[in-house]
Order: structure tokens, then sequence, then C-alpha cells
């Protein structure tokens, strides 16, 4: 799934660690997430969008998942 | 992350424990070697191996829920590393492909072994029955909580 996390954690300046920890999950899971190799569970995708201020739809696309529908 | 301290120590005492346990045995067991069977060098290798192996397993993780618990930033990483919703993924996926391999595999060494030696062939079907009923047991106790 194709996520905006790495253009927001480079807005706001930040490291995959330091995201990780803010959300609690490790850097290589970041990483994941940002190449698209792996899903965020919706607990996770909570997390993300709260700490970046937005809603869910705003950093994960789902356009995929519409298509499939 | 309270929870996860106590969590922390409970496991390095049950760790301790087990260290302790598994030093008492290994040392009883070599005090009265003479009471058991004489055993080929290479299964006493194997035993001095595996107690070996569990201790240094022990020590390692006591080391490092130490190190975690005197540091709040360590203590967190830990949790994460141990929590981490994609590693619990890696895992379950590692296990249930492992799981069917080893199936599988069991199924056809019993077969191939019923053919050259009998003792074999039953040591193979015991395991791959008691791997079943683990297996089965366990899928309904997780589909009743899940």
């Amino acid at each position: 799934m194709k996520t905006r996390i790495a253009e927001l954690r480079k807005q706001h300046k930040l490291s995959q660690e330091e995201l990780g920890l803010a959300v609690g999950v490790t850097r290589q899971t970041i990483t994941s997430l940002e190449v698209g190799k792996y899903t965020a569970s919706l607990v996770l995708a909570y997390k993300i969008a709260k700490y970046f201020g937005l809603t869910i739809e705003d950093v994960f696309d789902f356009s995929e998942v519409e298509e499939e529908m | 992350m309270e929870k996860y301290k106590v969590s922390l120590r409970n496991r390095t005492n049950a760790l301790s424990l087990v260290a302790a346990a598994t030093l008492l045995i290994y040392v009883g067991l070599l005090m009265f070697r003479g009471g058991l069977p004489e055993l080929p060098s290479f299964i006493k290798g194997f035993h001095i191996g595996a107690f070996i192996g569990v201790e240094v397993f022990v020590v390692s993780y006591l080391a490092k829920y130490m190190r975690a618990s005197k540091s709040d930033t360590e203590l967190k990483k830990l949790y994460i590393k141990e929590n981490d919703e994609r590693s619990s993924q890696i895992l379950l996926s590692a296990g249930s492909l492992s799981m069917s391999v080893i199936l599988v595999g069991l199924a056809i060494a019993a077969i191939v072994a019923g053919f050259f030696n009998s003792l074999v062939f039953y040591t193979l079907l015991a395991a791959l029955l008691f791997i079943l009923v683990i297996f089965f047991a366990l899928m309904v106790y997780f589909s009743r909580k899940l």
C-alpha cells in the first residue's frame, strides 16, 4: 500500500527511528511501510495519522483497496 | 511501561531459576554418571552442548533484561522490539509455513522409513501425531479466543 509517511516524516524532520519510537514500532517497520512492502494494522495506521495530526485516509492511499471492491 | 517492568522482573527471576536448575542438573549428572548407562561420545557431547547452550541463552537474556531495566529509553526500545507488529507478522508467516513443511517432511520420512526400519517409522509417526494433536488443540483454542 502506498503511503505519505516518508514525505510527512521529512516535512517534520524526523528519522525513521524517531517516528518508530513515537508510534511503537521498529525502524524496519517504518522502512517497510514507506516502501509499501508492509500494510499497517488499523491501530498503527491510527497512531501514525494521529501523530501527524491527520486522518488515516490522508496518510494511507486506499485507491488499490477500492479497486478490489 | 510499569506493567512491562514487572513482566521483565518476573522473567528475570524465572530465567535465574532456569539457569540454576540447569546447572544443578548438569552437575548432578556429572557426579552420578557412573549410575547411568554408557553413552556414545557423540550423545555425551550433544548433552554437554545442550546444557552449555541453555546457560548461554539464559545468561544473554538476563543481561539484556538487566540492561533494559536500568534505562527508560532502553526499556521502551526493548518493548517496541518485542511488540513490533511487523515482527509478529513475520513470525506468524514463518511459523505457519514451517509447520506445513515439517508435517509434509515428517510424513514423507515416516513412509520412507517404514520400508527399512519399523522403530524409526513408529518414532516418526509418533512425532507426526504429536505435532498434529498440538496443532489442532491450539487451533481450537485460538478459534474460541479470537
